[in-house]
C-alpha cells in the first residue's frame, strides 16, 4: 500500500504545477539626476465634511451617500507602509489624524512614529484641516494651523514643510505668505486655478512659480508653488482604488490579458506628456484623490509594479517620493522660476463656471462661524485672565469646533445641508462649554471689582448668542421689586472704547412682579461694528425698587446716569425672533411681550470691561427717552434728513429712497442709491448644464438683475441719541443704525 | 458575514464584528463568535437533536411567484454542448495520457482539466454569465482543448506504434482531429487523398465496452474505398452534405478560426467502426481504383408514394405523413413497442414583464402568457435511405432545420435540430421547444436525471415537501437534464436523452417538451445585467446575427422495465463518441510500423455492462486515479441492478499493479479515513435498507465490487 500522505502531496503538486513564480518588486528607487524623475506621491484627499459629516466619513457611516471611511484609509495605510519601507506617503488633515490616533495602541503608536522618523508617513499641510481660502478669517486659519501642527509637534516631535491646498476653489494671497512663508513651509501645491490661467501656463511652462503674496513683507514672504496640470488625480489610467477602472499592471504570464508593457509605456507616454509642461526634469504624480487608499494595497502593489517595470525599461524614472522631496529636487535644480504676485481669484474650471457663488453660499452659517471666532478670540483671553481649566469647561472643543468649520466645504457652504447642521451643532456645543468657561472667568473678575464696592453679586451669569434677533431672556424679565439688569460689557480689544450696545427690553408698565435673584449674562453682537472684533456684555439683577421697563433708566456703576434710548422691536425683528428662537433652542420663544430695544453708549478699557445697570422707575423719573416717529406722508419736505452727528443721509420723502451722504466735518457730499435685488439661478437646462447654480458657483440666468423694493415704507425715528431709518418692504428690511 | 466580492479590504469587517462580539457579549443576551461551517455542524451534531429527513431535491427552484429558475436549464446552449463535448474529450484525453505514461511536461491535460473546472461555475455552464465572461469560458476551454489535442496526437501515436513506449517519445506522425466535425470542417478529410496513401482513420473508443458504431466524415470524393485493419472493404453510404450545414459552416468556421473554409464538402462519407474497449481500430480510406463515382453507394432520394412514409434500416421504424410530413408512429419490430407520437417546434414567448414587473431571462423562464406558437404544421421533408441509415430531413421554418437518422444498428432515432437565429424582429424574445406527445397515460409523471446520474420522480404542479400554488403551470414544471427525460404507461417506456444540460418538463400526460434554444430581449434582474442575445460574429464584429444552434437528442420506445438499459447504455455513448483522428499514409507502411487494432485490456475482458471507467487518469509520481461507477440504480433494471464486479488485473492487463488504495471521491482522504457525523433522523427507526455497496478490495486478486450507483475511487501504481 501506498503512503498516504506521500500520495495527497503529489496530487496537490499536480494541481498546482503551473503556479507562477514569486516577483519581488524593487522600489528602492530614489532620484537619478539625468533622467526624467516621475514623484509618485501617495495621498488620500479626505474632507473633512462634505457630503458626510467628519464623524460620519472617519467611521464608514452614512455609506449610501458615499461609500467614504477615513479609518480604512489610515488602518490600511499603515500596514501597507510596514510592508515596504520604500514606500511613503502624506497625510494632510489632522482632524481626521487625531481621531484615529486616540484609538492606537501604544504598540500602534510606536510603530506609527517610527514610520513618521523614517520619512515614509509625512504629514503636510498639517492643520486639522484643508481650509478654504475664501471665507475664513485669517485669525481663523492661523487658530486651526496652529491646532494641527501642535497636535504633530506634541505627539511625533515634527513640523510640516509643504502647503498641501489641493481642493480650495481659488487661493488667497494670505495663505500664501501667512499660511505659508510665515509658517516656515518651503513650497506650496494646488491644483484650482483659472481654466484660461492654467492653458497659459500649461503653454509657458509656468506651472510651477514663486509666489509673493504679500505687498508689504517683499522677498522673505516668498514662497515656491506648485499648481498641478490638471487636477489632484493621477494621470488617467492610473487610479487603483477596489473598484476603480484601471487597467492594473497583469505580471502573471499564466494569466490572460498580460500588459506588462502595454502598461510601462502607457507609464512613459504620461510622464513625457507632463514633462512638456513642466521645468525640470522632476515631475510630481498625485497617486490619489477624494477618500482612496481605504485598501491601500491596492494602490501600493500597482505602484511597486510600476516602479519595478518601469525603472526596468529604462527611459523615465519612477519613484516613491513626498512633495518636500519633490520641493527640495526642484530646488536644488537652481532654476529661474517666474514671480506671482497677488492672488487667484476668482476661479473658474469651464467658461460659464464661475466658483464666486460659495463667496456667499449659506450666509447664516458664515454668519455664525464669524461669530464665534470672535467669541473664541474673547473666551480664551477671559479663560487666561482667570487661569485655563484642564477638566473643563474650557475653550477646546469650541477651537475644535471652529478650527473643522474652517474646511473648504464647511464655512464656505458648499456642504450637504446635513453636514451644514453638523458644523453648526459642533460649534453651538463648543459655544455652550466656552460661554460656562467665560461666565466664570467674568464673574470672578466682576467679583473682585465690585467688591471694592461694597456690592457682592451672584456668580452665574447669562449670555445672549441670539440677541441679533431680540433674544434674551435676562433683559426681557420685567424689572419690579427693588431690583436691576446689571450689564458687563468686555472689550477684547487692547484699545479703549465707546460704543453703543442694544438690548430688548419688555413693553409691560406699571405690573408688580417679584423677581428672584438671578444671575444673568449674554454676549452682545454688534452687527454694525466693523472695526471691533466683539463686544461681550454681561448682565444681571440685583434687587432695586419697583419698576416699569417703559420706564427704565441706564446707570453706570459709580450710579452716574447715562443717556439712554428705547426704539420699538420692528415687526420683522419679531417674526424672526419667533420662527428662529423655536428653531435654535426647540421651544418657542414666549409671547411677544417684548417692545423696545434699550440702547445706550458704554465705554470700556482696553482688555476690560465696564457694570451697568438698568433700573426701572415711576413715572416721575427721568427715565429712557421713548423714540418719536416721525412720518413722511405728512411732510411737505421732500427729502427727510437723517443723522444728528456730522453724519446725515437723506431719503426721498415719496419713494424713501436714500439719495444722498453729507458729512459736514469732512465735506464729503455725494449722491448715493441703494437697493436690493436678486439673480435668478441658472437651472444648467441650456446649452451649457454647468451653469446650474451650485454652492460654489454662480451664474445668473441672465445679466439682468430684479429690484425687490421698488416702493419703500420709511420710518424715520428722530431722537437726541440715535437715528435709525427702517426700511422695509414684502422680502427684505434694512436697519441702517448711525 | 459576507456577500459577492466582500472583504476586499477585510479590515473593514473584521474591526466591526470584533466590536460586535464584544459589545453583545457584555450585553449577555446572546452570545456572538467568530466561527466557521465546521464547528456550526459539530455543534448542531452535538445537539443531538432529530431533523427531519429530505429526500429527492430542491428543483426547480423559486424566488417568487412569477420567478422560476428554469430558464437556465437551457440558457447559452452552444455553450453547455461545448462544456458537455469537451468534458467527454477530456476523460478519453486522461485515458490515452495514462496509456504511454505522462512522459513529457511539454503537453498535458492539465490546462482543459482547469477550463472545465471553472467551466462549471454557476455562472458559467449555467449560462448566466455576460457575454464577455462566457467567451472567456470558451476561449479557455479552447485553449485547453488544442493543448489535449497535442497529448491525444502523441499518446495515439506512441500507442499505436509498434516501437515500446519508452521508444517512442518523439512519434514520427501527427494525427488530426476535427472539433468542427459538426458542421461539416475537417481538412484533413476534405482533402484529397494522396497517390498511394490512404487517409488513416484511428478511432479511439473510450468505453469499456466493445463497440460498433457509424464514422461519418465530409468528403469530396464519393469514390472512395474504406477498409478495416484486417484489409476488408467495408460498406460505405455517401450522403449529401445539406445546403444548412454547408451555410452554418461558411459563418462558423470563420467565426471560429478567424479565416473563411474553403469550399464545403459534397458528402458525408459513413461506415461502421468496431473498435475494442478502451481500444483503437484503424480504417484505411483511398481513392478507388476505377474512375467514376460510384452511385450505388450514395444515399437515395426516397420518392414519396402513398398517406404514410415509414424509414427506419434496422428495426426501430417511424412513419411520417407523406402530405405534411408529421411524424405520426414509432415502432420496434423486435420488442413489439408501438407509440403514435407527434413531434413539432413549438416556441413561448418571452415574458418582458407586465402588472408583475418580471421578464424571462438568463436564468428566468417566464413565458408571456400565450400558448406557445408552433413553428410549422406542414413540414417540407426529404427522406433519404441507404444502407447504413435513414434520413429525414425537415424544414420546420427557415430558422429550423432537423435531421432524424436511423441506423441500422440502432434502435433509436437520432434528432439533429438546427435552430437559429431565432427571429426577435416582432421584438417578441423566444424560447423553442421540441414538443414529442405521445399516446400515453403517463398520470402526470415524468422522470429527470440528477446530473446525469439518478433519476428522479417529478410530478406536474406537485412537490413533496410543501403544498405547491402553481403559478407558472409551464416554467414551475421544467426541469434540468443532462442524461434525459422519460415518461411510462402501464406498457412502454418512451424516454428522450440530451446530448448537454437542457430544460426538459412533461407538461400534459404523454407529452416530452425539450427547450433547445432561447433568444430573450430583456434582462430578468438576477444579476447578470444583459438580456441573453446571443449574437455570432465575424469581421471584427461587423457582421453579426442571432446564434444557431445544433444538437441531437435521441429517442426510444421500450417495454416497460427496459428503457433503463437503452438509457444507460446509449447515456455513455452520447457522452463519449469514439474519438476520431486523421493522418495520411501509405497503408502498407503503416501496418508494418503500427499495431492497428488494440486494447489497454485484456483482450477477452470487457468492463461489465452495467459498470462505465469515469475516470483514469495519471498524477505526477506515477501514481494513477481511478474510478469505477455503477451505472445502475436498485431495481431499475433487473437484470443489471446488482452488484457487480471489475477485475482491475485484467482492466490493466499490460501493466502490474503494485500498490492500490481506496480513497474518497475527491482523492483526498483514505476512504478508511472519512469519519462520517450520526445524525437522528425523524420517524427513522433505524430498520431502513442500508444500501448495498461493494466490499474491500482483496489485494492478490484486485476485483472491485460495485452496488448499485456506487461510485468508488482509487489510487494505483504500477
Amino acid at each position: 500500500m501506498l503512503d498516504a500522505a506521500m500520495v495527497f502531496a503529489v496530487l496537490v503538486a499536480a494541481i498546482w504545477v503551473g503556479e507562477s513564480e514569486y516577483i519581488e518588486y524593487n522600489t528602492t528607487q530614489r532620484i537619478v539626476p539625468d533622467k526624467i524623475n516621475v514623484h509618485m506621491v501617495p495621498h488620500s484627499h479626505d474632507d473633512v465634511g462634505w457630503l458626510k459629516t467628519v464623524d460620519q466619513y472617519f467611521v464608514g457611516a452614512n455609506n449610501s451617500i458615499r461609500g467614504a471611511c477615513v479609518q480604512n484609509v489610515l488602518d490600511s495605510v499603515i500596514s501597507s507602509l510596514l510592508e515596504d519601507k520604500n514606500r511613503k506617503f502624506i497625510y494632510v488633515e489632522m482632524a481626521f489624524f487625531q481621531r484615529w490616533w486616540r484609538q492606537q495602541s501604544k504598540a500602534m503608536k510606536i510603530k506609527v512614529k517610527e514610520l513618521v522618523n523614517a520619512g515614509q508617513l509625512e504629514f503636510i499641510n498639517g492643520g486639522m484641516c484643508m481650509h478654504d481660502e475664501a471665507t475664513p478669517h485669517y485669525i481663523d486659519l492661523i487658530d486651526q494651523t496652529t491646532l494641527g501642527h501642535q497636535f504633530i509637534k506634541d505627539e511625533f516631535g515634527k513640523v510640516p514643510r509643504v502647503g498641501w491646498q489641493i481642493d480650495p476653489f481659488g487661493h488667497s494671497a494670505v495663505q500664501a505668505y501667512l499660511l505659508g512663508a510665515e509658517l516656515g513651509f518651503d513650497s506650496l501645491f494646488f491644483a484650482r486655478i483659472d481654466y484660461q490661467d492654467r492653458a497659459k501656463r500649461l503653454k509657458e511652462k509656468t506651472l510651477e512659480v514663486i509666489w509673493q503674496g504679500s505687498k508689504s513683507l517683499g522677498s522673505s514672504s516668498q514662497i515656491f508653488t506648485g499648481i498641478f496640470p490638471r487636477h489632484y488625480d493621477p494621470p488617467d489610467g492610473f487610479t487603483f482604488e477596489i473598484n476603480d477602472v484601471s487597467p492594473p499592471i497583469q505580471d502573471d504570464m499564466l494569466l490572460f490579458d498580460y500588459n506588462v508593457q502595454e502598461r510601462v509605456n502607457d507609464f512613459v507616454y504620461a510622464a513625457l506628456a507632463q514633462a512638456n509642461v513642466t521645468k525640470t526634469n522632476h515631475i510630481m504624480w498625485t497617486m490619489g484623490t477624494d477618500f482612496r487608499y481605504q485598501y491601500a494595497n491596492s494602490w501600493f502593489r500597482q505602484m511597486d509594479k510600476f516602479i519595478h517595470y518601469v525603472n526596468q525599461d529604462g527611459r523615465v524614472n519612477a519613484l516613491y517620493s513626498a512633495p518636500s522631496i519633490y520641493t527640495d529636487a526642484k530646488y536644488a535644480a537652481n532654476e529661474y522660476w517666474p514671480l506671482k504676485v497677488d492672488d487667484f481669484f476668482p476661479y473658474a474650471d469651464h467658461p460659464n463656471a464661475y466658483w464666486t457663488g460659495y463667496f456667499t453660499s449659506r450666509p447664516g452659517l458664515k454668519g455664525y462661524v464669524r461669530v464665534m471666532s470672535a467669541y473664541y478670540q474673547a473666551a480664551r483671553q477671559l479663560e487666561y485672565f482667570k487661569g485655563r481649566n484642564e477638566t473643563g469647561p474650557n475653550t477646546d472643543a469650541l477651537a475644535d469646533a471652529l478650527a473643522i468649520a474652517q474646511h473648504h466645504d464647511a464655512v464656505s457652504g458648499t456642504e450637504r445641508q446635513h453636514v451644514a447642521s453638523d458644523y453648526a451643532l459642533r460649534l453651538s456645543l463648543g459655544y455652550e462649554e466656552a460661554e460656562r468657561s467665560v461666565a466664570s472667568a467674568l464673574a470672578s473678575l466682576v467679583n473682585q471689582r465690585l467688591s471694592l464696592h461694597g456690592v457682592n453679586l451672584a456668580t452665574d451669569f447669562q449670555q445672549c448668542p441670539l440677541l441679533n434677533i431680540s433674544y434674551c431672556p435676562p433683559s426681557e424679565t420685567t424689572l419690579v421689586d427693588g431690583k436691576s439688569l446689571v450689564i458687563v460689557v468686555y472689550n477684547p480689544l487692547a484699545w479703549k472704547r465707546e460704543d453703543v450696545i442694544r438690548i430688548p427690553v419688555s413693553s409691560f408698565t406699571g405690573n408688580l412682579f417679584i423677581l428672584f435673584l438671578v444671575g444673568v449674562w449674554y454676549a452682545l453682537y454688534k452687527m454694525y461694528s466693523i472695526t471691533s472684533k466683539s463686544t461681550v456684555a454681561a448682565l444681571f439683577h440685583l434687587p432695586v425698587d419697583r419698576v416699569s421697563t417703559a420706564h427704565v433708566f441706564v446707570r453706570d456703576l459709580a450710579g452716574n446716569k447715562i443717556e439712554s434710548q428705547l426704539l420699538p422691536l420692528s415687526n420683522a425683528t419679531l417674526t424672526m425672533r419667533r420662527h428662529y428662537v423655536r428653531a435654535y433652542k426647540g421651544k418657542a420663544p414666549g409671547s411677544d411681550v417684548l417692545k423696545y430695544w434699550l440702547a445706550f453708549p458704554v465705554s470700556v478699557l482696553p482688555l476690560g470691561f465696564s457694570t451697568y445697570k438698568v433700573t426701572s422707575c415711576d413715572q416721575s423719573c427721568h427715565s429712557s427717552t421713548i423714540s418719536k416717529m416721525y412720518r413722511p406722508e405728512g411732510s411737505t419736505d421732500k427729502s427727510i434728513k437723517v443723522g444728528q452727528g456730522n453724519l446725515m443721509l437723506l431719503y426721498s420723502a415719496d419713494e424713501g429712497k436714500l439719495t444722498h451722504y453729507v458729512n459736514s466735518r469732512t465735506l464729503v457730499t455725494a449722491s448715493v442709491a441703494q437697493s436690493y435685488s436678486y439673480y435668478s439661478g441658472n437651472d444648467g437646462t441650456d446649452k451649457d448644464p454647468q451653469r446650474a447654480q451650485k454652492s460654489h458657483i454662480v451664474s445668473p440666468s441672465s445679466t439682468k438683475k430684479c429690484p425687490i423694493c421698488s416702493k419703500i415704507a420709511t420710518k424715520p425715528k428722530k431722537e437726541p441719541k440715535n437715528d435709525w431709518a427702517f426700511f422695509r418692504s414684502g422680502r427684505c428690511s434694512t436697519l441702517l443704525p448711525k | 458575514m459576507g456577500d459577492d466580492f466582500q472583504y476586499q479590504y477585510a479590515e473593514s469587517w473584521f474591526k466591526q464584528m470584533d466590536k460586535l462580539i464584544h459589545y453583545v457579549n457584555e450585553d449577555g443576551r446572546v452570545n456572538a463568535l467568530y466561527s466557521t461551517p465546521s464547528i456550526y455542524t459539530k455543534a448542531k451534531n452535538a445537539a443531538n437533536q432529530t431533523w427531519p429527513l429530505k429526500t429527492d431535491d430542491y428543483f426547480p427552484y423559486a424566488d417568487r411567484a412569477n420567478a422560476y429558475w428554469t430558464g437556465y436549464f437551457t440558457s447559452r446552449p452552444a455553450l453547455k454542448r461545448y462544456v458537455r463535448m469537451i468534458s467527454g474529450y477530456y476523460l478519453a484525453t486522461r485515458q490515452l495520457e495514462f496509456f504511454v505514461g505522462k512522459q513529457s511536461t511539454k503537453y498535458n491535460t492539465i490546462g482543459l482539466g482547469d477550463a472545465l473546472g471553472i467551466a462549471q461555475h454557476h455562472d458559467a455552464v449555467s449560462g448566466t454569465a455576460k457575454q464577455h465572461t462566457t467567451n472567456d469560458y470558451a476561449k479557455r476551454l479552447a485553449i485547453g482543448v488544442s493543448e489535449a489535442e497535442a497529448v491525444v496526437s502523441s499518446s495515439l501515436a506512441c500507442l499505436t506504434s509498434n516501437l515500446s513506449s519508452d521508444q517512442c517519445s518523439a512519434p514520427a506522425s501527427a494525427f488530426a482531429q476535427c472539433q468542427l466535425l459538426n458542421i461539416s470542417y475537417c481538412p484533413p478529410t476534405e482533402d484529397s487523398i494522396p497517390d498511394a496513401k490512404s487517409l488513416v482513420v484511428v478511432v479511439y473508443n473510450p468505453l469499456g465496452w466493445k463497440r460498433t458504431d457509424i464514422v461519418k466524415i465530409p468528403v469530396n470524393d464519393a469514390n472512395l474505398v474504406v477498409k478495416d485493419s484486417l484489409g476488408n472493404n467495408l460498406e460505405v453510404q455517401y450522403v449529401d452534405v445539406d445546403d444548412v450545414t454547408t451555410n452554418l459552416r461558411k459563418l462558423y468556421v470563420k467565426a471560429y478560426l478567424g479565416v473563411s473554409p474553403k469550399q464545403a464538402p459534397k458528402y458525408w462519407l459513413l461506415f461502421q467502426a468496431s473498435v475494442p474497449p478502451l481500444g483503437w481500430s484503424t480504417y484505411f480510406i483511398s481513392k478507388a481504383t476505377g474512375k467514376g463515382t460510384r452511385t450505388e453507394d450514395i444515399s437515395q432520394l426516397s420518392s414519396q408514394k402513398g398517406e404514410t412514409i415509414i424509414i427506419g434500416p434496422g428495426n426501430l421504424k417511424m412513419s411520417f405523413s407523406s402530405t405534411s410530413g408529421q411524424l405520426k408512429r414509432m415502432y420496434n419490430s423486435r420488442t413489439g413497442v408501438d407509440i403514435p407520437i407527434q413531434q413539432s417546434y413549438l416556441w413561448y414567448g418571452s415574458s418582458e414583464g407586465d402588472s408583475d414587473p418580471q421578464a424571462s431571462g438568463a436564468y428566468i423562464f417566464r413565458p408571456n402568457g400565450s400558448p406557445p406558437t408552433i413553428v410549422s404544421r406542414s413540414v417540407p421533408t426529404k427522406i433519404i435511405r441507404g444502407p447504413l441509415v435513414d434520413e429525414v430531413h425537415q424544414n420546420f421554418s427557415s430558422w429550423i432545420y432537423q435531421v432524424t437518422r436511423l441506423y441500422k444498428d440502432k434502435e433509436h432515432a437520432e434528432i439533429e435540430f438546427t435552430i437559429g437565429p431565432i427571429p426577435t424582429d416582432d421584438g417578441v424574445g423566444k424560447e423553442v421547444i421540441t414538443r414529442m406527445t405521445a399516446n400515453m397515460a403517463t398520470n402526470k409523471e415524468y422522470y429527470t436525471d440528477s446530473n446525469g446520474r439518478d433519476f428522479l420522480k417529478r410530478v406536474r404542479d406537485h412537490r413533496d415537501d410543501w403544498p405547491l400554488q402553481v403559478t407558472q403551470p409551464v416554467a414551475g414544471n421544467y426541469y434540468p437534464l443532462n442524461l434525459g427525460i422519460y415518461t411510462k404507461d402501464k406498457k412502454s417506456e418512451f424516454s428522450v436523452l440530451v446530448d448537454r444540460a437542457t430544460g426538459g418538463a412533461s407538461i400534459i400526460d404523454g407529452e416530452v417538451e425539450l427547450m433547445l434554444h432561447r433568444r430573450i430581449l430583456h434582462d430578468d434582474g438576477r444579476g447578470v445585467g444583459e438580456p441573453l442575445d446571443e449574437q455570432v460574429c465575424v469581421d471584427n464584429n461587423k457582421i453579426c446575427e442571432g446564434l444557431t444552434v445544433r444538437g441531437n437528442y435521441y429517442i426510444s420506445i421500450d417495454k416497460l422495465g427496459t428503457g433503463a438499459r437503452w438509457r444507460r447504455t446509449t447515456g455513455q455513448e452520447i457522452y463519449s463518441p469514439f474519438l476520431l483522428t486523421f493522418t495520411h499514409e501509405n497503408l502498407n507502411s503503416w501496418k508494418s510500423s503500427h499495431v492497428t487494432k488494440g486494447t489497454i485490456m485484456d483482450p477477452n475482458y470487457s468492463l461489465p455492462p452495467n459498470v462505465a471507467l469515469i475516470t483514469l487518469e495519471e498524477l505526477d509520481g506515477g501514481i494513477v486515479l481511478l474510478r469505477l461507477a455503477h451505472l445502475y440504480e436498485p431495481s431499475e433494471y433487473a437484470e443489471y441492478s446488482t452488484l457487480t464486479k471489475v477485475e482491475l488485473k485484467k482492466l490493466f492487463a499490460k501493466k502490474t499493479i503494485k500498490e492500490l488504495k481506496e480513497v474518497s471521491l475527491s482523492a483526498n482522504q483514505e476512504k478508511s479515513e472519512i469519519k462520517r457525523m450520526t445524525w437522528k433522523v425523524e420517524g427513522d427507526n433505524g430498520q431502513g435498507p442500508q444500501g448495498l455497496r461493494g466490499g474491500p478490495v482483496n489485494n492478490p486478486n484486485l476485483v472491485v465490487e460495485l452496488g448499485p450507483m456506487e461510485i468508488r475511487t482509487f489510487l494505483l501504481k504500477f
